[in-house]
């Protein structure tokens, strides 16, 4: 008998249907309203029956929006396979991998990611002063939210790579200027570099204008509803619309070295890394799917903060490690440019969507449907965060695994 | 008592305690069940290191959920070894940079005792 050796398997899935509402904040809306709006926009963009929804994914339950329970028998869902994710715009790519790996398996044939996000005000700090949470709110310190854990990862970066500041700017006006274009974002007034550097370092070297718009108790205040139907890959070719293939995928990594909002070792729980460099796991998406950082188009990201575009671009390899902050141009990543990042607008400007904004987004560019934002021959888009999650997302006729 | 209860009343009586992993002899500051390297449950209690250097810190001088007053300094203490904690920064001085020296002290919130970094002096 000889033994030969493992390869994984393909994912066989595709995002045959998405849609977000408008971000904003929505008084008279609530997390079922909004989850239905999406719904409704993205069977429509699919041609897909309700009735053939067979499976339900979701990350953004309780406190943000409701349960998987909730939502299922609110709009008359039916499902042979759900899951549910942390409450943490951490998951997003978690989940949706999780409905491609479900399809993949034959688990369910459509699975729909789908919720509303209804922010509540209120809500404190943890009382610990040694962070039960797993990113370390230091509450009895004044380290409340976590903007201050990005800061303080934040600086140790800079220390560390030698990073200046303030190039950050880059970042915040190429957001902006994606978002300009886009009628679903929040912040859509064009924004100066003096505006931004006259916005206050509210939690220094962070301005706010660093982080997603925030409310008083530092948490995300805007509202959305959003749904993404991901198929299997026959069951896509079927549909009218082109679909967007989900070619590989990696989960969100988790150690001791992990930091949650900066790369692994800028933490504050005694990590040891010193110096960061994409490893095995941080690239293994792209291993499985043929591809490297060079063929991808348009790079997604978790932006809830700046410095984590930077983070992330590093972390999967776009740009040497410790060089994010010199790669990184308003025009590189900004509209036209050779990497376009989060052309949504990203949460710093989209608003918070934990990522479903740029998810949708990514379906409209690999579909050739992004209007005046479409990057041209946009054929491979990477969602990669920097907490290590990655997705690779090809149109229809670049489909690597034949 | 948890081990994070036993810390507060190690501070109470004016001592910042770390535990040492009685199996493999590994020194951790945030107080654990277990020790994060061989898994065992037992440790114990030693005098925490007083001079340490910062890591990294930052300002915060817009107040979000805290009753503190802004501008304040939350500084994250390297003692070595990847033993570190994190607190604030008291007294007067110029802004913290990353590799300044820093001791740790008792200070109080509230009528609280906690532990508190402040400026070496040299």
């Amino acid at each position: 008998m000889t033994i030969s050796a493992w390869e994984p398997p393909h994912l066989n899935a595709a995002i045959v249907g998405a849609a977000i509402t408008p971000v904003g904040i929505w008084p008279e809306e609530t997390s079922v309203g909004l989850a239905a709006t999406a719904l409704t926009e993205a069977l429509a963009d699919s041609g897909l029956e309700k009735s053939q929804l067979d499976g339900y994914v979701w990350n953004l339950g309780r406190p943000s929006g409701e349960d998987y329970d909730a939502v299922v028998a609110a709009l008359g869902l039916k499902a042979r396979f759900v899951a549910q994710f942390w409450t943490h715009g951490r998951f997003t790519g978690s989940a949706l991998l999780t409905a491609a790996t479900a399809v993949t398996m034959g688990l369910a044939d459509y699975v729909v990611c789908l919720g509303g996000v209804k922010r509540k005000t209120g809500g404190g700090p943890a009382a610990s002063a040694f962070g039960e949470a797993p990113y370390g709110d230091v509450a009895r310190y004044g380290m409340t939210s976590f903007i201050h854990d990005a800061a303080m990862a934040f600086q140790s970066y800079l220390a560390i790579t030698g990073a200046d500041r303030d190039r950050l700017a880059d970042v915040v006006l190429a957001a902006r200027d994606h978002a300009v274009s886009n009628e679903l974002a929040w912040l859509r007034t064009p924004l100066s570099i003096d505006e931004y550097n006259a916005s206050p370092l509210a939690a220094d070297p962070l301005r706010l204008l660093d982080c997603f718009p925030f409310g008083a108790n530092g948490s995300p205040q805007n509202d959305y509803g959003a749904c993404v139907i991901v198929a299997r890959g026959d069951l896509a070719q079927q549909l009218d619309r082109e679909p967007v293939h989900i070619v590989a995928g990696q989960g969100v990594q988790a150690s001791r070295e992990e930091a949650y909002f900066g790369l692994p070792g800028l933490g504050i729980f005694g990590q040891t890394t010193e110096e960061f460099a994409p490893t095995d796991w941080d690239l293994s998406a792209f291993q499985r799917a043929g591809l490297t950082a060079a063929d991808v188009d348009i790079f997604f990201t978790y932006d809830a903060f700046a410095p984590l575009v930077w983070m992330a671009l590093e972390r999967f390899g776009h740009c040497p490690p410790g060089e994010a902050s010199k790669w990184v141009t308003r025009d590189r990543i900004g509209p036209g440019g050779t990497l376009p990042v989060n052309t949504n607008g990203g949460l710093l400007s989209q608003g918070h969507t934990a990522g479903w904004g740029h998810m949708v987004e990514l379906t409209k560019q690999l579909r050739g449907e992004a209007g005046g934002r479409q990057v041209e021959n946009a054929a491979v888009a990477q969602w990669g965060a920097v907490f290590g999650d990655s997705l690779l997302f090809t149109k229809s006729d670049h489909r690597s695994d034949g | 008592v948890s081990p994070e209860q036993e810390f507060w009343e190690h501070v109470a009586a004016g001592n910042v305690l770390f535990q040492r992993c009685t199996a493999c002899g590994v020194l951790r500051s945030a107080p654990r069940a277990a020790c994060h390297n061989c898994l065992s449950r037992e440790a114990a209690w030693e005098k925490a290191p007083v001079s340490g250097k910062v890591k990294s810190f930052f300002v915060v001088n817009q107040a979000i959920a805290t009753t503190l007053e802004v501008p304040y300094t939350v500084v994250h203490i390297d003692f070595g070894d990847a033993v570190r904690l994190t607190a604030n920064l008291l007294g007067d001085g110029p802004p913290p940079s990353v590799g300044m020296p820093a001791k740790l002290v008792i200070g109080e919130r509230d009528g609280v005792p906690l532990p508190q970094f402040e400026r070496t002096t040299p």
